[in-house]
């Protein structure tokens, strides 16, 4: 018998730390919750005193959000998984980031689920390569700019203009980076998608996303093609022809 | 030596008159402004400041600026102690004003007269009382104006003033005017020409025969008896060379034409508006162009319209004049609605929306602008406060009749709007329609039994102590209003978002209804459901349908499939359910005297038909019953055909 997590809960309503400490109690015999915090402040003060490996935390709090409380940690040593009441604005941070989150209301299920996700990483022990500093920065800017993806060696962060497109390998993707770079990742390409609408990126055939900025060119012949500058190929299916010439004229006015 | 005086003279004379008529800002007034860069003595920068004001304040598009200059100066007196001249309280009480504190601005012309009359300067002081009656006339106190007009005509008799008679006939005919009493209105019309004619004023002269003529037009709208009054002003004006108000008068002189279904005799005039602007009045140009497009729309010449559109466009946009853009765009939307191209009248209705806010947004800068804006939308409502105004002058509405005289008091330039209203009646339905499938969206969000059975099965399992389950359900369902409530404020969503909808929807129907039913969901792989979008909550009450009234209804388990395929224009979406048929399912209906009336497939066909008027699209619904073997109903099935939207 391992023992157990020393667990932190951090959030202002009184009602969700009792819930999240009851089902700790019930579902998760790995974890014990050595502390609750109201504040961000308090929760600095906790974390410092009883040094944790997990932190629940929420995102949105009156004095302080739970990102200011990470800026105090920048080297830290434990395990964050934020907790948001649907602000589709640190929603989108988040998923940018690709860090753990658990939304409001909870879900006991996904709870279990997301607790499981953590103590399996941290059995393999696997760095933890994620970086809250990016996040930061992507909740600061209007719309965020560093992608987290999962490779082999742990997070790694891509400015959006960096990617020239990504494609779909059943349910992996090879992302296609400037410089010739690639990389695998085991996500789905409509995860992406979904998060790279509004930069500018298309989708001209089922396995493909593409970055409009880094279109060469369009070549009406052979059912039509797209030329990215690094030479590839894109094969546009008849139905998206025109909404992507449609795009283009937009994003060239 | 005394030559290059001369000429330098005769040019900035010349740059003068040029900066006066088009709101170039001339080197006089810019040599003061960088004057006051320098250190001055506190009165010379005082009086240098107010004479910067009185300049601005003289220019309707520069209004705001002189405000700015008129701050400066009372807060330069205020500091150094200077007392106020009586230039700078009267654009004060300008400045207030156009703020609408017409009770102070009052009080602060009364001071200005009592100094000028202290210092036996009549013919300003009368100039100032006939400005402290047009501000009382702003304030609602019609009875107090027209009184203080009519002392000012007895002294300027008596003192024989110049210029104050006519235009004190003028204020007593613009209050008039707008209490609707047009024979005295007309009765101080006239009296404003014979006054201007005997002073010898042609300027006056030429505006008394523009507004009676204006006047006319708006009583009995008799051409044969506007015409000779605004020939005459046109006359007096080209002799005094003042291109901007010949600019004036022929527009109104083609709009008149235009009115009375003279095309011919108005794009006569509309040319000649265009050949009288110089070159460097850009704004002149816009709206003679917007009309003789119209006349050719009207023609039905739609390309030499298009050619007319867009010169007046060009014009437009350069000098971002919003007012006549809006309007252009309306009149190219209505255009585009009779040729049946809904997509470019529905673009320009846009195009038309965002140039009317632009126009509000710009409205403290512009008062005018602002006028023109609230008369199109409130003209209606404050007539009848007017009416309620003249029976009691009620202190209270005095910040809302302000604003109403100040639109009403243009009302003659407005005509040409007003009369327009008829010819866009159908945008504004197409309005109507706008906001019905906005309220149709809001009325069926959701069944309000789903939502209470939902509750109700929350707090069963909450009885049951069942806490995964109840938490489950919560979840769940708190998601699925959450997911609903953002859908609502688009009219088209991604048709992911749709689908997450009928998603969580099904599988709150299922946990509710154990065994009753299951489901299945399947998307062709080529459609790509974030790229294309559908009107919101399109597909949920076909769903709510075949659940409520095909598988409930059905004595053992059923059956629900959804499925979408790419067709060759359109996405082809089935919703099909192995139940009892619409006809057993109708019967059923009527025997339970339901008091929830089902609105949501109802609404949803009138949506379809608007959304097709609206996009030019043609989206379709189909409905088959299915049939066994036996010829015996058992089930029904919704096919959807929805086109490509993004």
């Amino acid at each position: 018998m391992t023992k157990p997590l020393k667990t932190l809960i951090v959030d202002d309503e009184t009602d969700a730390v009792n819930f999240i400490r009851s089902i700790i109690g019930e579902y998760c015999p790995k974890l014990e919750v050595v502390g609750t915090a109201g504040t961000a402040k308090e929760g600095v003060q906790l974390i410092m005193e009883h040094q944790p490996e997990l932190v629940f935390l929420d995102v949105e709090m009156p004095h302080g959000s739970g990102f200011e409380l990470l800026a105090q940690f920048p080297k830290k040593r434990f395990d964050v998984v934020f907790i948001t009441a649907f602000n589709q604005y640190a929603l989108k941070a988040i998923k940018f980031s690709a860090v753990d989150y658990i939304l409001k209301p909870i879900n006991i299920s996904e709870f279990i689920e997301a607790v499981d996700k953590v103590l399996e990483k941290r059995h393999h022990g696997s760095a933890q390569g994620i970086n809250y500093g990016e996040l930061l920065e992507n909740l600061k800017s209007t719309l965020p700019t560093k992608l987290a993806i999962p490779t082999a060696e742990g997070m790694e962060y891509l400015n959006t203009r960096e990617i020239i497109r990504i494609e779909a390998d059943r349910s992996y993707c090879w992302f296609y980076l400037t410089g010739m770079r690639k990389h695998l990742v085991s996500r789905n390409l409509k995860e992406y998608q979904d998060l790279l609408s509004d930069r500018n990126f298309f989708r001209p055939h089922n396995s493909h996303l593409i970055n409009l900025e880094f279109v060469k060119k369009y070549v009406r012949q052979e059912g039509g093609y797209i030329e990215m500058t690094d030479g590839s190929q894109i094969p546009v299916s008849r139905i998206k022809r025109d909404l992507f010439l449609q795009q283009m004229s937009r994003l060239s006015r | 030596m005394i030559s290059r005086k001369l000429i330098f003279f005769v040019t900035s004379i010349l740059w003068l008159t040029v900066g006066e008529v088009f709101g170039q800002v001339p080197d006089s007034i810019l040599n003061l402004e960088h004057s006051l860069t320098e250190k001055l003595p506190d009165t010379l920068r005082l009086n240098t400041l107010i004479r910067i004001a009185d300049y601005y304040m003289s220019k309707k598009s520069h209004q705001n600026l002189g405000e700015v200059y008129i701050a400066n100066a009372l807060e330069l007196s205020h500091e150094k102690k200077l007392s106020i001249p009586y230039r700078l309280r009267w654009l004060h009480a300008m400045l207030l004003r156009s703020h609408e504190m017409t009770k102070e601005a009052a009080a602060e012309m009364e001071k200005v007269i009592s100094y000028l009359e202290g210092k036996n300067n009549y013919q300003e002081a009368a100039e100032a009382r006939n400005y402290l009656a047009n501000v009382i006339f702003f304030a609602g106190q019609f009875n107090e104006s027209i009184g203080l007009y009519e002392k000012n005509i007895v002294l300027a008799r008596e003192k024989k003033l110049k210029a104050i008679i006519p235009k004190a006939c003028l204020g007593i005919a613009n209050v008039y005017g707008q209490t609707q009493n047009s024979q005295e209105c007309m009765q101080y019309l006239q009296m404003f020409l014979d006054e201007a004619k005997r002073e010898n004023n042609p300027a006056l002269t030429a505006q008394a025969n523009f507004r009676i003529g204006v006047q006319i037009m708006l009583v009995d709208s008799n051409l044969a008896t506007v015409m000779p009054y605004l020939q005459e002003s046109l006359k007096i004006n080209k002799t005094l060379n003042d291109s901007l108000t010949i600019l004036t008068v022929l527009n109104m002189i083609g709009w008149f034409y235009y009115l009375k279904h003279e095309p011919d005799s108005s794009l006569h005039y509309y040319l000649q508006a265009i050949r009288f602007c110089p070159p460097s009045n850009i704004t002149g140009f816009a709206k003679p162009y917007g009309n003789i497009g119209t006349i050719y729309r009207d023609k039905k010449d739609y390309t030499k319209a298009m050619y007319y559109y867009n010169l007046c466009d060009q014009y437009g946009t350069r000098t971002k004049d919003f007012y006549i853009l809006a309007g252009l765009y309306k009149d190219m939307s209505d255009m585009y609605i009779t040729r049946a191209d809904y997509k470019k009248a529905y673009d320009y209705y846009v195009a038309y929306k965002s140039s009317n806010d632009s126009l509000n947004a710009g409205r403290y800068l512009e008062g005018l602008g602002y006028a023109r804006t609230k008369f199109d939308t409130e003209a209606k409502e404050k007539e009848v406060q007017l009416l309620n105004m003249k029976l009691d002058q009620n202190k209270y509405f005095t910040y809302g009749l302000a604003a109403f005289i100040f639109l009403l008091l243009i009302i003659g330039f407005l005509l040409y709007y007003q009369s327009r209203m008829a010819a866009q009646r159908k945008i504004s339905e197409m309005n109507n329609r706008l906001s019905e499938i906005t309220h149709a969206n809001l009325r069926q969000q959701m069944n309000p039994h789903f939502i209470f059975n939902t509750l109700n099965s929350i707090q069963f399992y909450m009885y049951q102590h069942d806490k995964i389950a109840t938490n489950n359900y919560l979840t769940k369902f708190s998601r699925l209003i959450r997911k609903i409530l953002e859908n609502s404020q688009h009219m088209l969503v991604p048709l992911k978002d749709e689908l997450d909808v009928i998603q969580l929807y099904l599988e709150l129907e299922t946990l509710r209804f154990k065994e009753k039913f299951t489901f299945e969901i399947t998307i062709d792989d080529e459609i790509d459901t974030l790229t294309y979008k559908i009107p919101t909550m399109l597909i949920q009450p076909y769903v709510e349908n075949a659940v409520c009234h095909g598988l409930i209804n059905k004595p053992d388990h059923g059956l629900l499939t959804i499925g979408m395929q790419l067709c060759q224009h359109h996405i082809c979406c089935t919703i099909e359910d192995n139940g009892i048929g619409r006809e057993a399912a109708s019967e059923i209906k009527k025997q339970k005297d339901t008091s929830y009336n089902s609105l949501g497939t109802k609404i949803t066909e009138s949506r379809i038909n608007i959304t097709n008027a609206l996009y030019g699209t043609d989206l379709k619904v189909i409905f088959t019953d299915l049939k066994d073997n036996g010829n015996n109903p058992c089930g029904t099935r919704v096919e959807l055909q929805l086109p490509l939207m993004t």
